[in-house]
């Protein structure tokens, strides 16, 4: 394993980053309409739950990595076979970022370039950032992710001559039903997704931060989510968010005399960036653990133009990206992010009572 | 066929032959050239049906279809 150490401060932004990514732009509580402020603390609440798991599953096994936990959980052979299957997890959401980010430039900012160009661009960046190990990409994000709520409160400054703050009432019109099924929407993309992290926090300096770091870096950005909400629906009102494709995006060129635009593009490419290092950095450590290869850069270019075919093959338009990110997402993600982790939970905390027991025995 | 496509794969075909060589310099075992050239060409040649215009039915379309025959979405 590589011997990188990230310290909790670079941790919180990576995760924060990462939380980030391209939930904006995918936006998976639209359909919560004017309830999506609830769906945001209640997604929130189980995000900060969820990733509160991740963190107690990584601490029952100390200095194990994602697949030696697996190995050592669920025998070789079944935590091998599991560990082949995160490693396309990973793959396919990088490659779901990708096409994210390619769509949004390619229909906002960045007309007339192939989609195909923004991806290798970026991915090139990308796969230079992830060869120079996790280190340098915790310093980076130690740079770049402050950068991010900055944006967010420049642009709701910039808009505060445009508002409604009845936008958001009356509350519950619709039922609790959209605001659950938000919520849930909410949980899987992004929180669900920080499994990766589990390849990442071997490398923590200070273990016994890590449940803490996890939980604020999830509850400041449910707290950033629901800033951007609100700005968004007291400029543009519930019905104009529900329409649009790209909200963050119609919201900053509303603000008169000035184009803020690109600074939006420079907050999702942040995210963004750090959740596709992130999801690569985690396949290629998995594969390379997994064929017992020495150094996880032996695997990044390959898996990278793999990312990159993929982002281009999934989805025939934007369209069906939209509604495959709402409809089949949060179920086909259930097994990855809340199964399996359960269970390991569940063998970690018996293996920990069983050697307790033992030792007291003993004694 | 898509240009922009096969230029983007040349381009990944140049860092392979980076990578290549390096595993060669460095006498890589067998199991390591063998995953990483499964991953490379598998994405060649899906990249390469594409930019001719004969693109498979995709990942996204499987998942679907199986969580659909089992019924947890309709």
């Amino acid at each position: 394993m590589e011997k990188a150490r990230i310290s909790s401060l670079q941790l919180f932004m990576l995760m924060t980053g990462f939380l980030f990514g391209s939930t904006l732009i995918i936006n998976p509580i639209i359909n919560a309409k004017n309830d999506g402020w609830l769906a945001i603390i209640i997604g929130g609440i189980g995000g900060t739950l969820l990733l509160w798991v991740y963190a107690t599953i990584a601490l029952l096994n100390p200095s194990k990595n994602f697949v030696e936990i697996l190995r050592s959980r669920l025998g070789k052979v079944l935590g091998n076979l599991l560990a082949l299957l995160y490693v396309w997890y990973f793959t396919h959401l990088a490659s779901l970022v990708f096409r994210n980010f390619g769509s949004f430039i390619t229909t906002t900012t960045y007309l007339y370039t192939p989609l195909e160009v923004i991806i290798t661009i970026f991915a090139i960046v990308i796969v230079y950032a992830v060869n120079s190990g996790i280190e340098v990409v915790g310093r980076v994000s130690e740079l770049l992710v402050p950068v991010i709520p900055v944006i967010a409160v420049l642009i709701s400054i910039s808009l505060v001559t445009i508002h409604d703050f009845t936008a958001f009432l009356p509350v519950l019109e619709n039922g609790i039903q959209p605001v659950i099924k938000a919520a849930y929407a909410f949980l899987t993309f992004p929180f669900g997704e920080t499994i990766s992290f589990l390849m990442i926090f071997p490398h923590l300096n200070k273990r016994k931060n890590l449940r803490r770091v996890s939980a604020l870096s999830a509850l400041s950005v449910t707290g950033l989510f629901l800033f951007i909400f609100f700005r968004d629906i007291t400029a543009l009102g519930s019905h104009f968010i529900y329409q649009a494709t790209f909200v963050p995006h119609i919201t900053s060129v509303l603000i008169p005399g000035i184009n803020l635009e690109p600074l939006l593009d420079v907050n999702l490419l942040i995210g963004g960036g750090i959740k596709i290092a992130i999801c690569l950095y985690a396949a290629s450590t998995m594969l390379a653990n997994i064929i017992g290869a020495d150094d996880y850069r032996k695997f990044t270019t390959s898996l990278l133009t793999f990312c990159v075919v993929l982002s281009i093959w999934i989805y025939e338009n934007i369209f069906e990206m939209f509604n495959w990110a709402e409809k089949v997402w949060p179920y086909y993600s259930i097994p990855f992010q809340i199964f399996i982790p359960l269970i390991l939970l569940v063998l970690s905390l018996i293996k920990k009572n069983k050697t307790t027991l033992t030792d007291s025995a003993e004694q | 066929m898509n240009n922009n496509m096969m230029l983007i794969l040349a381009i990944f075909i140049v860092l392979s032959i980076y990578d290549v060589r390096k595993f060669i310099r460095e006498k890589e075992s067998a199991r390591v050239i063998a995953a990483y050239a499964f991953i490379v060409v598998l994405s060649l040649v899906l990249g390469f049906l594409i930019s001719i215009g004969k693109r498979p039915s995709s990942p996204a379309e499987w998942i679907q279809e199986i969580l659909e025959t089992m019924g947890v979405i309709k």
